[in-house]
This record gives C-alpha cells, sequence and structure tokens, in this order.
C-alpha cells in the first residue's frame, strides 16, 4: 500500500533520511521507533506528501505521494497548534467541513469517549486536552492511512490510556493502516502488528511483532536495546 | 481479562490459553457467545488482529465455533471440551513435573507431597 | 465547493483583527484630528485630508492582511496544507476575506473622504462622486494586485527558510524584491513592447481635471494626459491582470509542490 523506494532526505546541514526502502501493507498497526532526530517524524511527513524526498520516490497504492494525497491520509502532528479562537466543537465542525470522509458521529463518539468538553476554547485546553483533540480529529477520517506522530508525547498514564484504548476501538483494523511513532513502547507494545526501527536515518529493521516473540521470546524493548546497544 | 500479558511471548497464543482456561473452568459455558473481537481487544488491550488470529486458532482447535453473522461461540461438542479439558491438565502436569525434575525432585518424593498436599489443602480450605 | 466556503468563514475569523485595527485607527484618528481643528473652523477639510489619506493608505491593506494571515499559518503549516484542496483555493479564500474586510474598510473612510472633500474640490456632486468611485475601485484592485507579489515573496520565504536561518531567507526575499521592483518597474513597464502591448483601448476620462490625479498616481505613467484630457487604457488593465494571474499561478505551484512542513 506504501512504498518507499530508495529515498532519502536532506536538508541543507544534515541528512535525515537515508535510502530507505519501505513496504507498509493495509489492516496493520504499525510502530514506528528510534531515538530523537533518527528520522521518524520526516518518514511520517513524506507519506503526508507535507515533504518532498530529495531522492527516490513515496508511493501510495502506486501514486506518486504529493500534498494532496491528504484526501486519503490522516495526519496527525506531533505539534498541538489549532485554530485557538475555534472552540473544540467548532475545530471538529471545521475539520468535518474539510474531509469528505470525516465521520462526525464518529467524532461525537469519540469525544463523549475521551470525556472531552464540546465547548470549550482550544486556546485553554489543557496539553492532554489537546492531545486527545488530537485524536478525535485523526481518527474520525475514514480513510486508508492514518498517521500519527508521537500521539502519546508529554501526556500523563491516563490519558495515554485512553487514547491507547480509543485507537483500539475506533481504528477500523481490516481497512486502515495506522502508522505511529512513539518513545512510549510499554503503552503501544500489545497493540502493534509490526514495528520499525530506525537509526540515524537508516531503517535497521522491520519486524512482525508476534513473530518476533515467537522465534526470539523477545518484546519489542529488548529487541530496541538489541538493536541500540 | 485486564492483567496485562507477557511482552516476550505471542500474544495470539497467550490468550488463546486465557479463553482455553475460562472454558475449561466454566466461566464460560458450553453454547455461549465469545465477546466480539472488538470488544476482547478492547478489553485486554490488544490489538483487534491479534484477537481475530486468536480465535482462528481456537476456532481451528474446535473449541469454539463461528456462526455466520451471529458471532463466536463455546462449542456444546462434549468430546472436543473433554479433550481439552485434558489437554490442559497434562500441559499444566507436564510444567510443573519440568520445574520440579530441574530442581532436582525424584518422582516418589514429588508424589508423596503432592498426595499430603491434596490431602492437608483439601482440610483447610 | 462546501469545504471552500468553510475555509472562507475561517478566514474571516483568523482576518477579522486587521479590519478591526483598521477601522479602529481611522475612527481614533478622526477624533483626534477633529478635536485639534475643530476651534479653527477646519474640521470637515480635516475630516476629508484623513479619509483621502487613509484612504489611499489602503492600498497597502491587503499586503498586510495576507503577511498577517499567512503569518497565522505559519505556526501551523502541517494543519493548513494537510489539505486535498488545491493551494490556489486555499489562497482564494485569503484574499476574498481580505477584500471583503477591505471594501468594508474602505467605504467607512470614503464616507469621510468624500463629505469633508465637498469643502475643497473644485468640482460638482456628480463629478466628485464619480472621481470618488473610480478611485476606491483603483485602490481596491491595486491593493490586491500588489498582495499577490507579497504573496509570491511569502511563499519563496517559505521556501528559503527550510534551508537557511529566518533573518537571511527574509533579507533575501528582501533583496530579490527590490530587484524584481526594478526590472519589472524601472526596466519592463518602461520599455516600448510593455507600451507596445498595453496602449490600447483608450478609455476618456475627460471630465475629470488633471489636479485630481492623485489618487491613480501609483501608475501616473500609464495616465496619459494630453491637455485637460485625461485618458487611461483598457489594455494595461488588461495585460496587468494577465500578469497578476500568472504570479498567482507561481505562488499556488510553489505552494502546492515546494513549500514543506
Amino acid at each position: 500500500m506504501i512504498e518507499f523506494k530508495n529515498v532519502s532526505k536532506r536538508y541543507m546541514t544534515k541528512t535525515a533520511l537515508r535510502d530507505v526502502d519501505l513496504k507498509l501493507d493495509k489492516g496493520k498497526i504499525i510502530g514506528l521507533v528510534g531515538l530523537n532526530g533518527a528520522g521518524k517524524s520526516t518518514t511520517m511527513k513524506l507519506i503526508a506528501g507535507l515533504i518532498n524526498p530529495s531522492k527516490g520516490s513515496v508511493e501510495l497504492d502506486g501514486e506518486k505521494v504529493t500534498r494532496r494525497i491528504a484526501s486519503k491520509v490522516s495526519y496527525l502532528s506531533e505539534l498541538d497548534e489549532y485554530y485557538s479562537f475555534y472552540t473544540v466543537q467548532q475545530t471538529i465542525d471545521f475539520f468535518a467541513t474539510q474531509f469528505p470522509d470525516f465521520n462526525k458521529e464518529k467524532a461525537e463518539e469519540i469525544r463523549a469517549y475521551m470525556n472531552l468538553d464540546a465547548n470549550t476554547k482550544v486556546k485553554h485546553l489543557s496539553k492532554g486536552n489537546r492531545g486527545r483533540l488530537k485524536i478525535i480529529l485523526t481518527l474520525s477520517r475514514e480513510v486508508p492511512v492514518l498517521l500519527m506522530d508521537e500521539p502519546l508525547s508529554g501526556l500523563d498514564p491516563l490519558v495515554r490510556d485512553s487514547i491507547v484504548k480509543g485507537l483500539i476501538t475506533f481504528v477500523d483494523t481490516e481497512k486502515q493502516l495506522v502508522l505511529l511513532s512513539t518513545h512510549q513502547i510499554m503503552e503501544v507494545e500489545m497493540i502493534l502488528d509490526e514495528v520499525i526501527a530506525i537509526k540515524d536515518g537508516e531503517l535497521v529493521d522491520h519486524r512482525n511483532v508476534e513473530e518476533l516473540r515467537y522465534d526470539e521470546q523477545k518484546g519489542i524493548l529488548e529487541w530496541m536495546s538489541s538493536i541500540y546497544e | 481479562m485486564t492483567d496485562t500479558f507477557q511482552s516476550s511471548q505471542p500474544i495470539y497464543l497467550q490468550l488463546a490459553d486465557r479463553l482455553n482456561r475460562q472454558i475449561v473452568s466454566g466461566e464460560l459455558k458450553p453454547g455461549d457467545k465469545l465477546p466480539s473481537v472488538r470488544e476482547t481487544a478492547v478489553s485486554s488491550k490488544v490489538n483487534p488482529n491479534t484477537v481475530q488470529r486468536t480465535y482462528r486458532e481456537l476456532e481451528a482447535s474446535g473449541i469454539v465455533e463461528s456462526r455466520r453473522g451471529q458471532g463466536t461461540f463455546v462449542t456444546e461438542n462434549e468430546d472436543i471440551l473433554l479433550s481439552i479439558r485434558e489437554k490442559l491438565k497434562q500441559e499444566q502436569i507436564q510444567n510443573f513435573i519440568q520445574v520440579m525434575h530441574d530442581m532436582g525432585y525424584q518422582n516418589e518424593e514429588i508424589k508423596e507431597g503432592l498426595q499430603t498436599y491434596l490431602e492437608g489443602g483439601a482440610r483447610h480450605d | 465547493m462546501k469545504a471552500w466556503l468553510a475555509l472562507v468563514k475561517k478566514e474571516f475569523r483568523i482576518g477579522l483583527p486587521i479590519m478591526l485595527l483598521a477601522v479602529v485607527l481611522f475612527l481614533v484618528g478622526l477624533v483626534i484630528v477633529t478635536a485639534t481643528t475643530y476651534k479653527f473652523g477646519y474640521a470637515m477639510d480635516a475630516v476629508g485630508i484623513i479619509g483621502l489619506a487613509w484612504g489611499g493608505g489602503h492600498f497597502f491593506f491587503m499586503a498586510i492582511y495576507m503577511l498577517y494571515s499567512l503569518g497565522v499559518e505559519r505556526k501551523r503549516l502541517h494543519l493548513w496544507l494537510h489539505n486535498p484542496m488545491h493551494a490556489s483555493g486555499l489562497l482564494a479564500a485569503k484574499l476574498v476575506t481580505g477584500t471583503v474586510y477591505m471594501i468594508i474598510s474602505l467605504l467607512i473612510v470614503s464616507i469621510a473622504a468624500y463629505v469633508g472633500g465637498l469643502n475643497f474640490v473644485p468640482f460638482s456632486d456628480g463629478t466628485w462622486f464619480k472621481v470618488g468611485m473610480i478611485a476606491f475601485v483603483h485602490v481596491v484592485s491595486l491593493s490586491i494586485d500588489f498582495s499577490i507579489y507579497v504573496i509570491l515573496a511569502y511563499i519563496v520565504f517559505l521556501l528559503l527558510v527550510r534551508y537557511m536561518p529566518t533573518f537571511l531567507s527574509g533579507a533575501v526575499v528582501f533583496i530579490g524584491w527590490w530587484l524584481f521592483a526594478y526590472l519589472y518597474f524601472g526596466l519592463f513597464s518602461q520599455s516600448k513592447f510593455y507600451a507596445a502591448i498595453t496602449e490600447w483601448g483608450k478609455i476618456d476620462l475627460g471630465f475629470i481635471a488633471n489636479s485630481l490625479q492623485f489618487d491613480i498616481s501609483t501608475k501616473e505613467a500609464l495616465i496619459n494626459m494630453q491637455g485637460e484630457q485625461l485618458t487611461v487604457y483598457a489594455g494595461y488593465y488588461i495585460i496587468e491582470l494577465i500578469i497578476i494571474l500568472i504570479i498567482y499561478f507561481i505562488a499556488s505551484w510553489l505552494l502546492d509542490k515546494k513549500v514543506e512542513v
């Protein structure tokens, strides 16, 4: 479904990604792990078409990715900047107008599930609640690809837990591909089908998590420490 | 079902094991409907794909049956239930004996110990 | 279309402070000027002059509006650009809302300019009104025209800032801007070629005396004055429209294909 062919991304002074070949199939929840600056966000943005590869190509269903792939991809940035003058409800309503695939009933369901007040202005939301809002906006779209850049980062354990449960409840694992990057391996360990490790801009390994457990009796954390040591 | 899984063993096997035990213990009775894949995924906080796989494995072993459009049900086939019951027992005994042997206990010691424990335990419980 | 209209609604909300600022500044200026000139008996003249000056200043309205609005988006580019809509649609939503706001602000200013101006312009009411209308239309269209160059400059800035420090990117765009202005206004629009493609379709504005060219003086080179006659060329407007559409297309293309988040 998603394919990286020999992709590199260079900036003026550094190479964010080097010669990456990667294939991601639909119907999977895939974790993207690596240290800060390893290239996780770069990978996400390349799939969202928000940056362009310096070399190689990124394709979705055989089609070259551009910014307007947004019609098939729901992207959750690591930043949580929304339009501060909108309330939670207005933000949801605005998203619903911009994406034809946005399911408003689902958004309402997730909002209630996440226990987020609809009438609070975005600028008055706590960090945890902004994290919840991002999840609502991202998961309410009925698109083939969901990209979530650090959905758990900087949130307290209760919020992280509700987000993970939200993922299990609201992602359509038969139709949707979820790629999420995270530092919080423990939280997502049980929900990942596959895991991809990147290090210094290079793809180190790409594994099926259950096979990893079956073949090597290793959890993701043990596997990671064997890679990063 | 919220207690955690071991991260170094396949989750689908651990979950299958858990369901087998619930069936053998009678927590899930013959003919009972299993929670949907999604419900099980949420309550045990695992990937729905994993639950799907567990259900497939259980179905292959015959202990559950999926009925089109209705869900997955514990089998009412006595033979299968008995054989699973027997299989779990054998597995547990095998594990136990293995551990005891590893620690150097002899069969006689184990038998004696078990007997004393079971007789004594019955009175104290 | 539904998505675009919803975007327009959002843009109205983003740009509101600029319109309010323009109106409030004008009203404050009006009060100060009226208060200080009242005792000398020139209050109405002063109102007319400040109206004309502030009205002319609306040439910059759209550019300021776009810089503000694009500045708001720069902080959340991942949000603004993560949208299946063509970049021209994203930019058009901003231009349309800015234009509506400018017209509202300029109407308020125009009333002051018109009423105050009646005290000192040497025209009959009818002519003064017509002159005002022409000036109004020109300020609005020139302001939009100018802002599209500013949009292009800002997008080039967004491109550069990925590869060099903010200050340096700003400096490069600034220098590029003046270079472009020199090439375009200094050389190209003075050339025989430019004259050849623009000087057709004469429109006679003879009813306006030449003393009143102030509000269209920005393009004075194009206004051909022959004695009491004042003429403009339809060709000039058409060519400028084509050029600005090309600039708009380039800006949209860059935003679509090259700007990175």
